[in-house]
């Protein structure tokens, strides 16, 4: 437990969110691109410090793209887009300064609401989860998995084709009831399957650099509004405190549900607040309220989306997928009886959520103007060096090249996926989370003599499909609605 | 067109599993047995792509083409990750050649001083990752010739 607290996890803690707040403020470069490149990297490192310096880096990327969203109208990750519609405007009429330190200090709080939710709610849901069945979890993992779907961007059922496609990614290896080998089409190095960490390097860096090189115009670097002060007055803060707590508490419930990541927390969230608001003709073309909602509620699905993770084994989101896999890397096995088998771990991304929201607010109030000029190099200097990061990283998993064509193959197939309108989340869950569903519902048929029914009959299945229905309908309200205008 | 071909791709990968679970041999006590969830997955990830392909979608227009500089990009990657699986060379010579090759791909500034500082600061930069990766994380990597 001390070790926890220790200066050296701290330390750890800084640097993963001062490199998230640098990746994250890069656009084209995002949060999930550098966790999934970090993972090789921690290999030497022990658990408590690799995974606490990965949540700082989720906290960073995440709050670090509100930078180029406000100053150059390009947000570093889609959980900025919503910032982007008020922070910018801001910006032009020279209040650049006020934006900056508003939406910081409105992603702190959001961090630091959903952190007293991820505290409270987590061992809790953890006791509940002892109790489930085999159905049970199967039905949890089906939800992440259709609620992605419903959720992603785009044409529904090339969402659902790219999570079943996920999930035959995920069945070429060993048998996860047998362990004997299946589906390796006479390849021996198929019998360990697809590596994990190969695939999201691959889907997320890889394919990133592609659609960079392919998107690329020129030499100038992007145009930039950063010229004040990142300063506040405290009382323009505090009268926006109710739609501060508002939007955390949205933007953690949204973040609780598995599968749903920042983006649709912050487009909620502003949606909310819009209908709240006294003035919200200014939506979208400054206002405070919009900027704070989206910021507040993005934040805040960091700490919500880390629920699941810690009490159920499950992630709410693709970097929380990440994460998990980050966790099973080091050792650890997430589900219901971390808290039982390894509470150090626990209470090591309790701390690295608490910790690194209070360093993400010194370093963000205190370094945004630099970053906005890092933030402008080209990406001809950038993409180079990128490119043998990810051939390294990918190495260093196994010690051997046929990981590096394996991610290579993963970038260029992601790439065509994105391409042909298929989104990559559902991929990446589905990979992630088919092992786990189908161990799970072929115990569950094993005690049942091949008996589906009891799927269907428990309260728990009942309740996972109320929930997607509803989110399900929320999102196609939200996609006709709010935010066309 | 590409989109076409793109979801026959996926069709055909989807008959590929369905094909390899038809011949996956069952479990005696498994119910479920190892090829039913691949293959019942195999058979939906078909009928979602044939629905899709129907299905107007978005017709591309506002879509970068996939340029000669694209293609040429993942070539000069492919050729240097073949480069370093046969271990015939230190592993920071083929590396700066790709960090300058997608400098030279991605740059418009081909001038001498340019590219001679480029070249520079990629050779820093990959015998640095080397140095560092061999001496501190005991990886693999090539560090001296190996000619056949």
């Amino acid at each position: 437990m001390l070790e926890v607290l220790s200066v050296s996890i701290g330390l750890y803690i800084g640097l993963g969110v001062l490199l998230g707040i640098l990746v994250g403020a890069i656009p084209g470069l995002t949060a999930t691109m550098l966790i999934a490149l970090s993972l090789p990297f921690t290999f030497s490192m022990e658990p408590i410090p690799a995974i606490s310096m990965l949540v700082g880096m989720y906290i960073g990327g995440v709050s670090g793209s509100l930078i180029t969203a406000i100053v150059m109208r390009m947000p570093g990750t889609p959980a900025s887009v919503i910032t982007t519609l008020d922070g910018y405007p801001m910006a032009l009429r020279g209040e650049a300064g006020k934006a900056l330190a508003l939406a910081i200090w409105a992603s702190f709080f959001g961090g630091l609401i959903s952190w007293v939710f991820l505290v409270l709610l987590s061992e809790p849901l953890s006791r509940l989860a002892v109790r489930f069945s085999k159905f049970d979890y199967f039905a949890l993992i089906a939800m992440a998995l259709l609620l992605i779907v419903f959720l992603s961007r785009g044409n529904m059922l090339r969402g659902l084709t790219a999570g079943m496609l996920g999930i035959l990614a995920a069945v070429p290896g060993s048998d996860p009831i047998s362990g004997s080998f299946r589906f390796t089409f006479g390849q021996q190095w198929l019998e360990n399957g697809f590596p994990l960490l190969a695939v999201l390097i691959g889907l997320f860096a890889g394919n990133q650099i592609l659609q960079e090189v392919l998107n690329l115009q020129g030499e100038r670097a992007n145009d930039s509004k950063m010229d004040s002060r990142v300063s506040l007055n405290p009382k323009q803060l505090i009268r926006h405190w109710g739609n501060i707590a508002r939007s955390s508490v949205l933007g953690t419930w949204i973040g609780v549900l598995p599968g749903v990541g920042a983006n649709v927390g912050s487009a909620f969230a502003y949606s909310i607040a819009r209908s709240f608001s006294k003035k919200p003709d200014d939506f979208g073309k400054g206002s405070e309220e919009g900027l704070i909602a989206s910021e507040s509620a993005n934040n805040a699905t960091v700490g919500g989306a880390l629920v699941p993770l810690v009490a159920l084994g499950i992630p709410g989101s693709v970097v929380d997928a990440i994460l998990l896999g980050g966790l099973v890397m080091h050792g650890v096995q997430p589900g219901p009886f971390l808290f039982r088998n390894d509470p150090e771990m626990v209470y090591a991304i309790f701390n690295a959520a608490l910790i690194g929201n209070i360093i993400m607010l010194v370093a963000m109030l205190l370094l945004t103007r630099h970053i906005a000029k890092i933030a402008a190099i080209p990406k001809q200097y950038l993409l180079p060096p990128l490119i043998i990061t990810c051939i390294v990283g990918t190495f260093a998993i196994s010690n051997s090249w046929p990981a590096v064509f394996i991610m290579l193959l993963f970038s260029l197939f992601g790439f065509l996926l994105e391409r042909n309108d298929y989104p990559l989340a559902p991929f990446v869950i589905g990979f992630i989370l088919a092992p786990l569903a189908e161990e799970n519902l072929r115990s569950a048929t094993m005690f049942t003599d091949g008996a589906i029914l009891p799927l269907l009959m428990t309260p728990l299945p009942i309740c996972v499909f109320i929930i997607s229905v509803a989110m399900f309908i929320l999102n196609r309200r939200l996609s006709n609605g709010a935010l066309d205008d | 067109m590409t989109k076409r071909l793109f979801d026959g791709f996926l069709l055909l990968v989807a008959a590929l599993f369905f094909y390899q679970a038809l011949h996956t041999k069952p479990e005696n006590y498994d119910v479920m047995g190892p090829a039913l969830w691949p293959m019942s997955v195999a058979v939906i990830s078909a009928i979602t792509v044939a629905f899709a392909m129907i299905t107007p979608g978005a017709d591309g227009e506002n879509e970068r083409k996939l340029n000669a500089r694209f293609w040429l990009f993942i070539s000069v990657i492919f050729g240097c990750v073949v480069t370093l699986n046969l271990e015939i060379s230190p592993f920071f010579i083929p590396s700066s050649a790709l960090c300058l090759l997608s400098y030279l791909l991605l740059s418009k500034k081909h001038d001498l001083v340019s590219i001679t500082v480029a070249a520079t600061l990629a050779l820093a930069f990959c015998y640095t990752l080397q140095w560092i990766f061999t001496t501190f994380v005991n990886l693999d990597l090539t560090t001296s010739f190996h000619l056949p």
